[in-house]
């Protein structure tokens, strides 16, 4: 079976890191990942509604990227009246840092923590995010990677989709297309590689008494009842059909799988589309 | 939801009358006295309400005045939130915020909006206090492996 469980793109989110925190003159304690928290804390507001309008939806913003700042994907971020900030998009972690501010047009500061390899987040940043990647609930930490997996997974029928999900559960997703005569029905199989954890990883603090695969049949299908779920199948899709594959042993001493019965496609209807 | 500028005319003079006012005695005994004499008497839970608002404003923060049941499109919920429409989007899908539709868009109550944003708040505020005051403790030390693990990937890459 593969090893390779790339994070799962399922959005992104917006962070500060401690330096840039620090410029803002926001206190200790103050949620690096909250805008709300750090607005309150600063009176350097506009800039931070500038983050939270401009960078919620392009996470590299449309500015042009900084300048002798030793890499190309650093984009400033203008404030109203003067103020230059500076963000970096992780996309492999789905997280926009603002990296730094200065109220004046000083572009030296961004360009002198870059010479000493401070621009970017430092190990604390890093930590503090696992840190509350953790303290978030199933639901909130699991649930968006795993229905972004279904879906990359209706899109592409037969073909199982991999990812790490929340930072913690390898997963294998597919929707086996079984046409029945002149009917199509379609399966969804769920596979969660062994160890369920990735290891050092702490799980969410409200799955402590559910099993696991019952939490992630119920977080992708709520109505299901256990009768319609095939417990531990003996095989699972390994490719599309065209191509040569077709099922594969399930290997239960390095995963845990389910089968649900008769799924059916049901995308999402307004992914894309503007409000 | 009504925003309201963040320093308010009298704003300092009122705090600091409500600050002189804020034993017992005085809240239950605030009224609004109109130009024709007549008078109402404030509840102590509105005087409250008034106190805060006057607070805040006197600290040059903008007040909102947000009812439970207004609702925000998922553009102005991602800005809330603080990540990507594509996010929130998911979040409706997965249940984790309820929406309405309105033709062919979305709208989220802003109290559920909210609601979300304060877990993921106190989430944000205990990882910050966990890394700074409980350094060497078996949880952080792991964390800070796998972020450290991250950033040699990020520099070799």
């Amino acid at each position: 079976m593969p090893d390779d469980y790339p994070p799962i793109d399922d959005g992104y989110q917006l962070r500060f890191t401690r330096r840039a925190l620090d410029d803002l003159g926001c206190p200790p304690g103050v949620a690096p990942g909250s805008i709300e928290d750090v607005r309150r804390a600063t009176v350097h507001k506009p800039i931070v509604d500038k983050l939270a309008t401009q960078r919620s939806t392009v996470p590299t913003g449309t500015e042009d990227p900084m300048r002798n700042v030793g890499r190309s994907d650093i984009y400033s971020l203008h404030g109203p009246a003067g103020g230059r900030a500076c963000t970096w998009y992780d996309d492999d972690a789905g997280v926009c840092w603002f990296l730094g501010f200065t109220p004046q047009h000083d572009y030296a500061l961004f360009e002198d923590r870059a010479a000493n390899d401070d621009l970017l987040p430092s190990v604390d940043d890093e930590t503090i995010f696992e840190i509350e990647q953790e303290e978030l609930d199933f639901d909130q930490r699991i649930g968006p990677g795993l229905r972004q997996l279904v879906d990359l997974a209706e899109r592409a029928p037969n073909a199982p989709q991999r990812a790490t999900v929340g930072l913690l559960l390898r997963l294998e997703v597919c929707v086996e297309l079984l046409v029945v005569e002149d009917d199509s029905l379609s399966d969804l199989t769920i596979s969660v590689r062994l160890p369920p954890v990735v290891e050092g990883a702490v799980p969410p603090p409200d799955w402590s008494d559910e099993p696991l695969l019952e939490r992630l049949v119920a977080s992708v299908d709520p109505d299901r009842s256990s009768d319609e779920v095939e417990w531990n199948p003996a095989s699972l899709p390994s490719g599309p059909a065209e191509e040569g594959a077709g099922q594969r042993r399930v290997d239960h001493a390095r995963e845990v799988a389910v089968r649900l019965p008769n799924w059916r496609s049901k995308p999402s209807e307004d992914s894309g589309s503007q409000s | 939801m009504r925003v309201f500028e963040n320093h308010l005319e009298n704003a300092d003079e009122l705090a600091a009358a409500f600050d002189a006012h804020s034993s017992t005695d005085g809240w239950d005994r605030t009224v609004i006295r109109f130009r024709d004499g007549d008078e109402v008497e404030l509840s102590p839970d509105f005087v409250d309400f008034l106190a805060a608002c006057v607070q805040a404003s006197a600290e040059h923060k903008r007040v909102a005045l947000v009812t439970d049941d207004e609702r925000v499109s998922p553009n102005e919920a991602a800005a809330l939130l603080g990540v990507s429409r594509p996010m929130v989007m998911r979040w409706i899908d997965d249940g984790l915020l309820e929406s309405e539709r309105v033709g062919s868009h979305h709208r989220l109550a802003i109290a559920d909006v909210i609601a979300l944003q304060q877990q993921r708040t106190k989430a944000g505020r205990e990882a910050a206090r966990l890394v700074a005051e409980e350094p060497d403790s078996p949880r952080v030390k792991t964390a800070r492996a796998r972020a450290e693990a991250r950033i040699a990937k990020r520099k070799s890459a």
